[in-house]
């Protein structure tokens, strides 16, 4: 899955991250988390922290995903303003309109901050944060 | 806060702390090791685990490795294997006072001896699970002697060699020499009493420990 995963960002985003191939591990059937080479072999319940999903259109970022993995994206990232981030982090929906970005998972982010990802449908970016992540 | 900088992690080092929850110290370390090496971030409550794991989470804490046991069997499960240890201690909170008049109307004499026995034996089990040589930062909010020096005198008594330190930019007072007649080693002046009064802070005690090589 981590090869898939690695692949995925690559035709989804543009972006190489396969040097970061060391840090990441399958977490469960779907999740990847990233991790310190040094603290695979230590014991534990949770190690380091989750980054991804798959879905059944590839893979979705959490949003600790998106702010390390984000810069290397070079297509596929939504940015707003400051307004619809709000929006976004209250956990909405967003249309979109005269963004080129295709269907399936897009980055959010407002300025220099990554805010997870969502699923962009044609005309809307349904919203991935989690609900105890949204905002009020 | 200052026990990590105490404690000093160094990035790819292995650290151990053994109440970590809710991590605020787990996540200080983290960023000072540059999320390289390891944390083992344990606890003993499963609701304050949670509150641990999203704050790693949020914080991006990816050389974080979270551990739910009782800490006083913690070598048992790793061994003797840590650079670098902290206990934060659970504690009778008397430091925190200025924050939580609940912690004033919970103290009681009872509490404090009831707690330094098991902070004496998580202390025990933390300096355990030190490789020889590692050093252990052993903390609390309070200021019984019961549950500060003679905590430390216990690790005294088992070889351990009281080291001394500076927090730069906060003004300390010794560690106590001497309780109620009874006189304890000479070096427990190296650890710390930080009085709420002296910084304009919560109140808290540091020691700074080194596992002698027998
Ligand atoms: C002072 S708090 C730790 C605060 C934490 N170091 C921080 O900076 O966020 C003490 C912790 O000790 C934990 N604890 C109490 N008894 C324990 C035991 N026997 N083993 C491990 N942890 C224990 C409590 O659940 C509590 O989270």
């Amino acid at each position: 899955m981590i090869e898939e995963f690695i692949s995925w960002f690559k035709d989804r985003f543009g972006g190489d991250i396969s040097h970061l191939k060391e840090f990441f591990v399958v977490s469960g059937e779907k999740r990847i988390r990233m991790v310190s080479p040094e603290s695979k072999g230590i014991n534990g319940i949770i190690k380091g922290i989750y980054i991804a999903k798959k879905v059944p259109f590839g893979f979705s970022l959490s949003i600790e995903g998106s702010q390390i993995l984000g810069k290397y994206a070079r297509r596929n990232v939504v940015s707003l303003d400051k307004e619809t981030a709000l929006v976004w982090m209250k956990g909405e929906d967003i249309p979109l309109e005269g963004h080129a970005v295709d269907k399936g998972t897009v980055i959010i982010k407002y300025k220099w901050i990554f805010m997870g990802s969502g699923y962009f449908d044609g005309q809307r970016v349904r919203n991935y944060v989690p609900g105890e992540r949204r905002l009020e | 806060m200052a026990p990590p900088v105490v404690l000093n992690p160094r990035p790819g080092e292995l650290i151990l702390d053994l109440a970590a929850a809710p991590g605020s110290k787990t996540t200080q370390m983290s960023e000072m090791m540059e999320w390289r090496g390891t944390i083992v971030a344990n606890d003993v409550s499963p609701s304050r685990i949670n509150a641990l794991s999203s704050n790693i989470q949020r914080m991006g804490c990816m050389n974080v490795v979270i551990n739910r046991a009782d800490g006083r069997r913690i070598h048992r499960i790793y061994g003797e294997i840590f650079d670098r240890v902290l206990l934060d201690a659970p504690c009778s909170s008397i430091g925190q006072v200025r924050r939580s008049w609940e912690a004033l109307k919970r103290w009681n004499q009872n509490l404090v001896e009831r707690i330094s026995v098991l902070q004496r034996d998580l202390a025990i089990a933390a300096y355990k699970a030190l490789k020889p040589g590692g050093l252990m930062v052993y903390s609390t909010c309070t200021f019984d002697p019961e549950e500060n020096e003679l905590v430390v005198q216990s690790l005294v008594n088992r070889g351990a060699e009281v080291v001394k330190f500076d927090i730069p930019g906060l003004k300390t007072r010794e560690g106590l020499v001497e309780w109620e007649g009874v006189k304890l080693d000479d070096s427990l002046a190296y650890t710390r009493r930080i009085y709420p009064h002296l910084n304009d802070t919560e109140g808290f005690y540091i020691a700074l420990l080194r596992k002698v090589p027998i």
